[in-house]
């Protein structure tokens, strides 16, 4: 819990993870993500209805292999539960527009978790007053859902599917210890989380090269430029830059140049990036879980604060390791020691 | 006075008021900018981003063989290195490769030696820029000067110690120096830079790129000059210029297309000679390459080739009147031309997860017109084709097979067969032994086949002096280089790569003073035989230590012996002993780097050229980076031979250059 909480200060702004104040302040931005902060720690302290027999209304995004394995691990760490005390309902978010409960019904669940992005947005769009668990989606699309929706609402909090960058940037520490300048390349998403890769790798004793572009045709460009000061590619979410079609594109280039990829999910490196650290549904599904558990026995019983995925998985692409004549550690014993690490994580 | 004060308020109203319209109006322009870019916002990353499948991009087949399971031992020099070193020229930087050895018979011709055999052309080793081949059909070897590129256009080099045909083509004899350049992508904006230094040193280059999406290019050009080594007559003026264009007209496809262009006055020739006085050769060189690489669904590759390379030298002299003729001023015909077309197929084949085809042809045709020396006006032609393929298999996740061969066909010789077998062995993780036997031959050629270099006195061609006279017949070199190597992650910050090699060369061509009947003026020429035999062992060993991201240490040791019948152990002595390169670079911080490079090698000498003694040779770099708003430099200064132990094999008595320059580039954007 202390892990995720400085990691959504660490996120916002505010507060390096070693606890030191920043000098550098950005000025309107920087104001701007205090506010976020400070909502963010807010929505830590609100409670959730003591009544007994709680319903908890589960969202999801879609009917996916993937959001049923979150479902699955969800309901698995709830088993100790009785159902007087919890009422665990599930809808997806098609039917949540169809027949979910209104900001004006009388009654209303005692808690709402949504799984997926679509399922966040439905739900948030109808300002239930209920407490609000977004899960499942990257914290890019919760940070502008809650752009979006301007009134201040403190009934929610999240947990997102991306890995903290510090984990990231740890885990190229860890397993290429000589590749100390990391590229990337950001497009109008992802260019929001600039100052905040910069922070991460500094905090990391990396050294991060930055190119931007606009338009998916600046790309192989852009690849050739940063590689050429930068020894590892770690791909940062970005509709524009990383996706289906480019996929091709950042992986041979990258390759040709002989530079490994650190990617954000288990298809990039089926695909050929290195590596990939991310969490699997079921990882997700089993921390909610937790959360819910947690919340239960709290007194006052708070959401957590908006956090990262505790649980954790490495995958690396043995062949594409050997071709560029890398030799990684062993996954498990790479996992651990991130675990070690990032503190307040693990990798079961 | 309160009139104008009263005008002045106005004034200062309407201006109020005029502004504060404007402001409005911008505020609803913001409004309206900022309701458009609300319109036009992206959707949000959804979690589908992190779970939905890709293609696999990098299939078995796409995946280029590593260090540890290639069948040959590698020496990578990359870009780093390259400037670390300090070298001002491409030859110098091969002195980091264990067993090379660098040495100049003038300012602008540089020898490249690798396990001797030889002489002022080095016509053992084979030389890619790009995959395209620099080796001279006419006198063989590289004319190092002659290159269209500049130091700053590389990317790195890679050198295969040992034969490897089934790759590289005709010619990979002794080792294979293949150099990358940077694509065309990777510079955009305009970059400079301006060296000055001893022996007159004044050189430029001057880049641009650009481009955008899916094309995009590189122009060059750039002006070498020194006065080469001490008071020979050996400078240089070189002017060049090169371009690559990189397009991707489609996801599967990618173009390249490069030209170059090289051309000046090399100085040649000695005070006091009559014949070879001090004079200018003047020197053209020219290539134009493309390459087409083709990703098929399957995830296999296909790529074709195409260059044309033409070198030419203008030399026509009359030699100074010579007394023993009467003042009798003999003219002398040293032009040469080369030219080569060189076409290649190449097919990757991914059979089955564990086993990998890559197959392909070739065809050539070289001219080379050299009246002066190969006895004929017109151009002498070879037309040579070749046929190659490999098969890798990874029989178990520790042990990889590499067999392959190449089968060769010249006009000239006939045909050849050159095969391969490697076994690389992974017995623990991050160490791995290779055990390999390999074949290659070297094509002989033009002026040793069909040599027939004469002096005339008039138009008839009376004789005065006939130099060369090949008796023909020819047949390729060949060497059957065995080798154990072992390659090995000491610790994560260590590497080192140990191999013993044992090379048999074969129907060695030599050139010697052959006797001729009375028609030849002095009853004798140089002729060019398949006469000797070479037996090269020894052992190589290179290690890479970087302790921290700021540091690396490269050290480079050969010990190298031949036995051979040759005569006046020609070919015995065309090696040192022991030679040992060691190469040490440091980021101070601040921008501020600092690089030695020291080599060492025993005494040799080039096949019939003055002896070299024992040397120390050591280069010396001080760099600092910096920033000028937009624009990055480096300024640096290099001193090279500061021991001043190397010298011109030319001369008995050479005289060792130190050699000092100052080097500043900006790169802007």
């Amino acid at each position: 819990m202390i892990g995720d909480a400085l990691n959504a200060v660490l996120l916002t702004g505010s507060k390096s993870q070693n606890g030191t104040w920043r000098a550098h302040a950005g000025g309107m931005v920087c104001a701007l993500r205090r506010l976020i902060a400070l909502a963010a720690l807010a929505a830590a302290f609100v409670s959730w209805p003591a009544a007994a027999a709680t319903e908890v209304l589960v969202v999801i995004a879609q009917n996916s292999p993937a959001h049923e394995e979150a479902l699955a691990a969800l309901r698995a760490g709830l088993t100790d539960i009785s159902d007087n005390e919890l009422n665990l309902r599930v809808m997806t978010a098609a039917e949540f527009s169809d027949s979910g409960p209104r900001a004006t019904d009388q009654k209303l669940p005692g808690l709402v978790v949504t799984l997926g992005t679509d399922a966040a947005a439905t739900v948030l769009r109808q300002k239930l007053p209920a407490p609000t668990y977004c899960t499942f989606l990257p914290q890019a699309a919760y940070a502008a859902l809650a752009n979006f929706s301007n009134e201040r609402h403190a009934h929610r909090s999240a947990l997102y599917l991306d890995q903290p960058l510090t984990r990231q940037m740890q885990l190229i520490r860890l397993a290429l210890p000589t590749r100390t300048r990391v590229g990337v390349v950001l497009g109008p998403e992802s260019r929001k989380s600039e100052h905040n890769l910069r922070h991460a790798a500094v905090s990391t004793g990396l050294v991060l090269r930055v190119e931007q572009i606009t338009d998916e045709k600046q790309l192989v460009g852009a690849l050739h430029r940063v590689m050429d000061g930068a020894d590892v590619l770690l791909a940062v979410p970005d509709p524009l830059v990383f996706n289906r079609n480019t996929a091709q594109s950042v992986l041979l280039t990258t390759y040709r140049l002989g530079k490994p990829v650190v990617g954000y999910s288990r298809a990039y490196v089926t695909a050929g990036a290195l590596l990939s650290v991310y969490s699997t549904p079921a990882q997700i599904g089993r921390q909610i879980g937790e959360e819910l558990l947690a919340m239960r026995d709290r007194p006052g019983r708070p959401l957590p604060a908006p956090g990262y995925p505790r649980y954790f998985s490495v995958e690396i692409n043995e062949r594409v390791a050997r071709s560029l004549g890398i030799e990684p550690d062993q996954v498990e014993d790479l996992t651990r020691r991130l675990a070690e690490k990032t503190t307040g994580t693990s990798h079961e | 006075m309160p009139e104008s004060s009263t005008a002045a308020w106005e004034i200062h109203h309407a201006i109020r008021r005029h502004m504060s319209l404007a402001r409005t109006i911008g505020l609803l322009l913001v409004a309206a900018l900022t309701s458009m870019t609300w319109a036009a916002e992206p959707p949000l990353l959804s979690e589908q981003e992190f779970l939905a499948e890709l293609p696999v991009v990098l299939t078995a087949s796409r995946l280029a063989q590593p260090q540890s399971e290639a069948p040959a031992a590698v020496t990578v020099i990359d870009r780093q290195m390259i400037d670390a070193s300090g070298a001002r020229n491409l030859s110098e930087v091969l002195r980091l490769v264990p067993g090379f050895q660098v040495e100049f018979e003038n300012g602008h011709r540089h020898v490249v030696g690798y396990h001797g055999l030889a002489d002022e052309f080095s016509r053992r080793l084979q030389v890619l820029i790009d995959g395209r081949s620099v080796y001279l059909p006419s006198f063989g070897g590289v004319s190092w000067s002659d290159l269209p590129l500049a130091l700053d256009d590389i990317d790195r080099i890679e050198v295969i110690r040992g034969p490897n045909a089934v790759t590289y083509g005709a010619n990979s004899f002794l080792a294979i120096i293949n150099i990358t350049t940077r694509h065309s992508a990777a510079d955009r904006g305009s970059f400079v830079r301006a060296t000055a230094g001893s022996n007159d040193i004044r050189d430029g280059v001057l880049r641009v790129a650009g481009g955008d999406g899916d094309v995009s290019y590189r122009l060059t050009s750039g002006y070498q000059q020194d006065n080469g080594y001490g008071q020979s007559n050996d400078s240089r003026r070189i002017t060049f210029m090169n371009g690559r264009m990189d397009a991707r007209p489609g996801e599967r496809d990618d173009i390249e297309f490069q030209f170059g262009y090289n051309e000046g006055p090399r100085g040649r020739g000695e005070a006091g000679d009559l014949v070879n006085f001090p004079h200018d050769q003047e020197i053209t060189s020219r290539f134009q390459q493309i390459r087409w690489r083709h990703r098929l669904v399957s995830g296999d590759e296909v790529a074709v080739q195409f260059y044309y390379n033409h070198h030419e030298s203008d030399e026509q002299i009359l030699t100074l009147p010579i007394p023993q003729l009467g003042g009798f001023q003999i003219p002398v015909n040293y032009d040469v031309r080369s030219e080569r077309y060189d076409a290649e197929v190449q097919h990757t084949v991914g059979l089955a997860e564990s086993l990998r085809l890559v197959w392909g042809a070739g065809a050539r045709l070289d001219l080379v017109e050299w009246p002066g020396f190969l006895g004929s006006a017109e151009p002498l032609d070879n037309h040579y084709y070749r046929l190659f393929a490999n098969l890798e298999w990874r029989a178990t996740q520790r042990l990889v097979l590499n067999a392959g061969a190449m089968a060769e066909n010249s006009e000239m010789t006939g045909s050849d067969l050159s095969p391969r077998l490697a076994v690389n062995y992974q017995f623990m993780p991050g160490h791995t032994l290779r055990a390999g036997v390999s074949s290659a031959t070297r094509q002989p050629v033009l002026i040793e086949e069909k040599g027939n270099a004469r002096f005339c006195l008039n138009a008839a061609c009376t004789l005065f002096d006939q130099s060369f006279y090949s008796s023909g017949n020819l047949v390729p070199e060949r060497i059957l280089a065995s080798e154990l190597g072992y390659l090995g992650r000491l610790a994560s910050t260590l590497t080192l790569d140990l191999r013993l090699f044992r090379d048999y060369v074969t129907r060695l061509i030599t050139a010697y003073d052959g006797f001729y009947d009375d028609s030849l003026p002095d009853n004798e020429a140089f002729d060019f035989r398949n006469r000797d035999k070479a037996m090269i062992t020894g052992s190589e060993l290179q290690l890479h230590w970087q302790p921290e991201w700021n540091s690396r240490v490269i050290l480079g040791y050969a010990n190298v012996r031949i036995e051979s019948n040759d005569l006046d152990a020609a070919y015995s002595k065309s090696t040192p002993r022991n030679s040992v390169s060691l190469l040490g670079l440091h980021e101070l911080g601040d921008g501020l780097l600092a690089s030695a490079a020291f080599y060492y090698q025993d005494e040799m000498r080039f096949v019939g050229e003055h002896p070299i003694g024992a040397l120390r040779r050591l280069d010396l770099r001080l760099a600092q980076r910096f920033r000028l708003s937009d624009v990055q430099g480096e300024a640096a200064i290099v001193l090279q031979n500061v021991l001043g132990e190397q010298v011109s094999y030319n001369k008995e008595d050479s005289i060792a250059d130190r050699i000092g320059f100052l080097t500043v580039n900006f790169r802007f954007r």
